[in-house]
C-alpha cells in the first residue's frame, strides 16, 4: 500500500504474472482465504492454506529488506499472543480435545501434549495468510484494487474511498513525519523518556496541526471533485479496468475450491477442530 | 453540508471524508501508538480522530472509516482480524449519531453537548470493546475467554481514555473555527 514508490522502483520486475493478476482476484483471493482460515482449525487444511500463500510470496520476489520490519513485528506480535492465551488458559486445548496428555511440570500450569497443538494451530491461523497479504501489498496498485472492488458490485463511492486513502497515506505520512520533526525540534519531548501524560499531550500537538489541514484538504479536493461532477451518476467506469485473464479465472476457481473443502472439513471433522487424540 | 446529501448515497463531502479520513486514521494507528505499560495494548489516536470525524460527518462516514482504517492497520500487522474490524465499524456507527445533537457546523459547543459525546462514546467502548469484539474471538476464532475479555477491557479503557481527552480538545478547536465564521448573521 504505502509501496507506490517501490513499485515504480523495480519497475523491471512489471512482467511478474502476480503483478498482471487484476484486482479482483487478489480481493477474492485475500478476503475468501482469510474467512476460511477464521473459522478452522484443522491443521492439515492450515498448512495448505499457507503453502497456497506462499507460491504467491514467491512469485512477488520480495526483497528482505523491505519487509524485514514487518515480519519482526508479525513474529513479536503472535507470540505476545500465544504467551497470553497459555497464561490465561493453559488448559484450554484440554477443553477442546477432551484428553490430556501432560508433557511436563503438574497443576494449573501444566503444559499439556492437547494446549500445545491447540497453540500450534493458532499460530497457523495468525501467519498463514501472511506471506499473501505481504505479497499482495507490494504488489497491488491502488487504482487497479479500487476498479477491482467495482466488479465485485462494491457500490464505486466506496472504491472511491479506499483509492483516495491510498492515495493520501504516503502524504499523510510524510506530513506527520515534518509536523513531528518540527514539534520535537521546539522541544516536545514524545520518546520513551517522556511519561504517559505527557506523550498524550505531545502527540495532540502533533495531531492538531494534521487534523486541521486534513479537513482543509477535504475541502479542497470536494470541490476539485464536484467540479468534475463526481457522483452524479450510478456507474463509473475505471482507467486501471482489466479484463480478466485466464490466469484470474484459474486462481478463483481454485480459491473456490479450497474454501468448499475447508467447508467439508467441517463436516469429516465433526466440527471446526482437527482432532489426533481421540482415535 | 456533511452526510447524505444527494438523491442516493454519499455526498461527495462523505466520499472525500471517508477517504481521507481512512488515511489518517492509518497513519496515526501505525505511527503515534502510546504505549500504556501494559503489553500489547496502546492509546490509540486514531480512534479519537475518529469519534471526531465521525462526530461531524456522521455514522455512514465515521463506519466506513473505522472499518477501512482497521482492515488496512491489520494488513500491514499481518492477518485481518474481523471481529474487532466490525467491532471498530459498528463503534464508527454509532460515534457517528452524535453528529445530530452536537451539531458542531451550526451552533456553538456547549458543555452539555460535549458531556453527551463523552457519555456516548464510553458506551459505545463498551458494547463494542467489551462485549461485541471479545464474543466475536470467541465465536469466530475460538479463543479462550480470559484473555480475550482482558483484552477487551484494555481497549475499552484506552479507548474510552484517548477519545474523552483528544476527541473532546479537537471538537473545542474545531467548534472555535467554526463559529467565528458564523458570527454574521443574515438580515
Amino acid at each position: 500500500m504505502q509501496a507506490d514508490p517501490e513499485i515504480k522502483e523495480d519497475s523491471q520486475a512489471k512482467l511478474l504474472w502476480i503483478k498482471r493478476l487484476s484486482g479482483t482476484t487478489k480481493i477474492v483471493i485475500l478476503l475468501g482465504l482469510s474467512a476460511i482460515g477464521m473459522v478452522s482449525y484443522d491443521t492439515g487444511y492450515l498448512i495448505l492454506l499457507t503453502i497456497f500463500a506462499l507460491v504467491f510470496f514467491y512469485a512477488a520476489q520480495l526483497k528482505w529488506r523491505k519487509i524485514r520490519s514487518l515480519v519482526y513485528a508479525i513474529i513479536g506480535f503472535t507470540l505476545l499472543n500465544l504467551v497470553l492465551v497459555y497464561l490465561f488458559s493453559p488448559r484450554y486445548g484440554t477443553e477442546i480435545y477432551g484428553t490430556s496428555h501432560v508433557l511436563l511440570g503438574r497443576g494449573f500450569f501444566a503444559l499439556t501434549l492437547e494446549e500445545l497443538f491447540y497453540l500450534f494451530n493458532m499460530t497457523l491461523k495468525y501467519i498463514f495468510i501472511v506471506p499473501l497479504i505481504l505479497a499482495f501489498l507490494f504488489t497491488t496498485d491502488p487504482s487497479e484494487l479500487a476498479a477491482g472492488m467495482n466488479r465485485l458490485k462494491i457500490p464505486y463511492k466506496i472504491c472511491y474511498d479506499v483509492e483516495l486513502s491510498l492515495r493520501y497515506i504516503p502524504d499523510f505520512i510524510r506530513e506527520f513525519r515534518q509536523i513531528s520533526l518540527a514539534q520535537q525540534a521546539r522541544g516536545l519531548e514524545i520518546s520513551q523518556k517522556a511519561n504517559v501524560w505527557h506523550r498524550i499531550k505531545g502527540s495532540t500537538q502533533i495531531l492538531i496541526p494534521l487534523v486541521f489541514s486534513s479537513l482543509d484538504r477535504i475541502e479542497v479536493t470536494t470541490q476539485a471533485m464536484r467540479l468534475r461532477r463526481f457522483g452524479t451518476q450510478k456507474k463509473r467506469s475505471w482507467y486501471m479496468f482489466r479484463p480478466l485473464t485466464k490466469l484470474d479465472h484459474v486462481l478463483i476457481i481454485t480459491t473456490i475450491i479450497l474454501i468448499i473443502l475447508g467447508i467439508l472439513l467441517f463436516q469429516v471433522n465433526g466440527g471446526r477442530f482437527y482432532n489426533p487424540f481421540t482415535s | 453540508m456533511a452526510g447524505k446529501k444527494g438523491a442516493k448515497g454519499l455526498s461527495v463531502q462523505a466520499v472525500v471524508a471517508t477517504g481521507i479520513g481512512i488515511a489518517i486514521v492509518f497513519v496515526l494507528k501505525r505511527f503515534l501508538p502510546i504505549p500504556t505499560g501494559v503489553p500489547n495494548t496502546t492509546i490509540d489516536l486514531g480512534e479519537a480522530f475518529l469519534a471526531f470525524l465521525g462526530a461531524i460527518f456522521g455514522p455512514a462516514v465515521g463506519g466506513l472509516t473505522a472499518f477501512f482504517a482497521h482492515l488496512f492497520t491489520d494488513l500491514t500487522w499481518g492477518d485481518p482480524w474481523w471481529s474487532w474490524i466490525i467491532a471498530d465499524a459498528l463503534f464508527g456507527i454509532v460515534i457517528g449519531y452524535s453528529r445530530n445533537f452536537l451539531k458542531v457546523k451550526q451552533e456553538p459547543l456547549t458543555t452539555a453537548k460535549l458531556v453527551k459525546f463523552n457519555v456516548l462514546q464510553v458506551a459505545a467502548n463498551i458494547v463494542c470493546w467489551g462485549v461485541i469484539a471479545p464474543l466475536g474471538d470467541i465465536w469466530i476464532y475460538s479463543q479462550p475467554a480470559g484473555k480475550v475479555f482482558l483484552q477487551g477491557i484494555v481497549a475499552t479503557l484506552t479507548n474510552s481514555i484517548a477519545i474523552g481527552v483528544v476527541a473532546t480538545l479537537l471538537l473545542i478547536a474545531y467548534g472555535k473555527t467554526q463559529t467565528q465564521n458564523k458570527k454574521l448573521t443574515k438580515e
